[in-house]
């Protein structure tokens, strides 16, 4: 990997970021009177054209996420290379994996608003797909699927063969091996809980491989960062719900720097057991904050939050980077939680939620 | 309502038979229609209280939808939900109350309802612990939802028994009763007039006889 070819895309990025919204921002949004006066103070930033575009206030949801497609595509058209942005994206091909698995493994009538319009693949592609997967485990449409993927990203930004490789080569491998693999836990366990599991540590498994394949060592600290996180948000709800070791073993993901199996022992031990497990890690203070929250019974929302704005913290480390793909894909993941953001502040406005509740929920921001 | 009658001995015993059924009726009614309104009461209080509960259960299910709805995009929102909790199944059974048919539901499967051992429909990797309580939330509103159901149709059965009960009731106390009173009244008057008619004529007769 050549950091250098990454200067532009630096620059570029530097620029974007001082667009993203600050705390302060999300404050004064918070502070407006109804969902009407918080879209009008957001028709100057980069969302103005896709909610000024809105027929029906209430719709905002599908609008933002049309920006932060705008946003994407944007990113990849200034990229030297697509790999490690698509890696990133792939998240969206995983989910759509979901309702497919979920939809053919599981036989439950498809819900097309679950389908997100993010994927690199798009979903009716996915679906053929996977529908005619072949005894050597190769889908036999993938030649539809490079020539999708080439015209959707190709013709703009001319990484046509780079992002057709990547799909060959990398996304349809991985969508494949944890389709197989999400059938086979869906049928042992004969739920959606199963599958959903199975795709997260698929993806988890597949992404934190990718970075450090390639030698993207930050980009995988943060994958393992992102894995050790979601680990702890699944054992503290685990916990709270009281949900068997087995079960639990089996749904954490792989990438973090703590090993499934070792949290899944530490679990069937018990919470002190756990601990010792978190004791040689960043997050033993995160962890006794949300065990404590689950010994009273409390609600995890806050403590949901404080996870994500660690990781927020985390991201922000590509911040101090000047070469590279990081401080793009920290850019990325800046927008995304900049869109949760607004989501949480419109739909807080749109539910009469008074402003101090829907500012205890407010992520920090990247910027 | 006038009751026409031939001025007869027969049709007078005939009009006291059922003017004492009707007061007799009049009597089983007015009991079945306070008992009625005893259990009505009761019933109605408890349904209250019930929907107080409930309603402030389902505002808190959707707070909490609401925020898991902001805090998930919608795609990983409806994907979440695209499998249901497994499904409740209930009985409906029937009971008489003072001969209203009134239901009573019975949960013979509880489903993944609170208390029941179960894992969510979703994963928990993509998902926040608000969806959790939101799913919870509505499954605790389910057993309570039920239970109002079988109170508010019972009120419901109850209220129309006791609508027409009453209106029975004073069908018998201002209509007919009043009617038969008249009638076995006039009955009476009639025959009575019948009876010192006869008499004088019987008295003219004689006075007629004894003058030749």
């Amino acid at each position: 990997m050549d950091e250098y070819n990454w200067a532009s895309s630096v620059g570029h990025v530097r620029i974007l970021e001082l667009g993203l919204l600050t705390g302060a921002d999300f404050s004064k949004l918070a502070e407006t009177e109804d969902l009407r006066a918080a879209v009008s103070a957001l028709r100057d930033t980069d969302y103005g054209k896709q909610l000024e575009a809105l027929g029906n206030l209430e719709e905002f949801g599908p609008a933002l996420e049309r920006a932060l497609g705008d946003e994407y595509e944007y990113v990849l058209s200034f990229s030297p290379e697509p790999g490690p942005i698509l890696c990133f994206l792939s998240k969206y091909d995983f989910h759509n994996l979901k309702v497919l698995a979920k939809e053919l493994l599981l036989g439950m009538p498809m819900e097309p608003r679950a389908v997100s319009p993010l994927s690199i693949i798009p979903f009716d592609d996915l679906r053929g797909a996977c529908a005619v997967i072949g005894e050597d485990g190769i889908p036999s449409l993938l030649p539809q699927l490079l020539e999708r993927a080439r015209s959707r990203y190709g013709a703009r930004n001319g990484h046509g063969e780079q992002v057709a490789s990547f799909v060959s080569k990398d996304l349809v491998p991985a969508l494949v091996n944890t389709f197989e693999e999400a059938r086979r836990q869906g049928l042992e366990e004969g739920g959606p809980f199963g599958v959903d599991s199975s795709i997260d540590r698929g993806w988890m498994s597949w992404v934190s491989g990718y970075y450090r394949k390639r030698g993207y060592e930050l980009l995988a600290n943060f994958a393992a960062a992102e894995a050790d996180l979601t680990n702890l948000r699944i054992v503290m709800r685990s916990l709270f719900h009281g949900l068997d070791p087995a079960v639990v073993t089996k749904i954490l993901l792989p990438g973090g720097t703590i090993s499934p199996r070792d949290i899944g022992d530490a679990y069937a031990a018990g919470p002190e057991a756990l601990e010792r497990v978190y004791l040689c890690v960043r997050w033993v203070e995160l962890f006794r904050r949300g065990l404590e929250r689950v010994q009273r019974r409390e609600s995890l929302t806050e403590w949901e939050k404080e996870c994500e704005d660690t990781l927020v913290e985390i991201y922000r480390m590509a911040r101090t980077r000047a070469l590279g793909p990081e401080p793009v894909l920290g850019f990325l993941y800046g927008k995304e939680n900049e869109v949760k953001n607004l989501r949480i502040v419109l739909s807080g406005k749109q539910s009469l939620a008074p402003k101090e509740r829907i500012l205890a929920r407010i992520r920090r921001s990247y910027a | 309502m006038e009751i026409r009658v031939n001025a007869t001995r027969q049709e007078l015993t005939r009009l006291k038979a059922r003017l004492k059924t009707a007061r007799r009726g009049h009597k089983l009614l007015k009991d079945k229609r306070d008992e009625l309104m005893r259990e009505f009461l009761a019933l109605i209080d408890e349904a209250r209280k019930l929907r107080e509960q409930v309603d402030a259960k389902l505002s808190a299910a959707y707070r909490d939808f609401s925020m898991a709805r902001a805090v998930l995009s919608s795609a990983v929102l409806e994907e979440s939900l695209m499998a249901g909790r497994k499904p409740v199944e209930v009985s409906v059974r029937f009971r008489q109350i003072m001969n209203v048919r009134v239901p009573e539901i019975e949960i013979d499967s509880p489903g993944d309802l609170p208390g029941a051992p179960a894992v969510p429909p979703y994963g928990f990797a993509a998902t926040s612990s608000d969806l959790d309580s939101a799913i919870e939330a509505f499954s605790g509103v389910l057993v309570d939802m039920l239970r109002m159901a079988e109170l508010e149709k019972k009120c419901e059965l109850l209220a129309a028994e006791i609508e027409k009960t009453r209106r029975r009731v004073n069908a018998l106390e201002y209509v007919l009763i009043p009617e038969l009173e008249r009638a076995a009244k006039d009955v009476q008057m009639r025959l009575s007039e019948m009876e010192r008619a006869n008499a004088s004529r019987l008295m003219r007769i004689k006075e007629i006889v004894r003058a030749h």
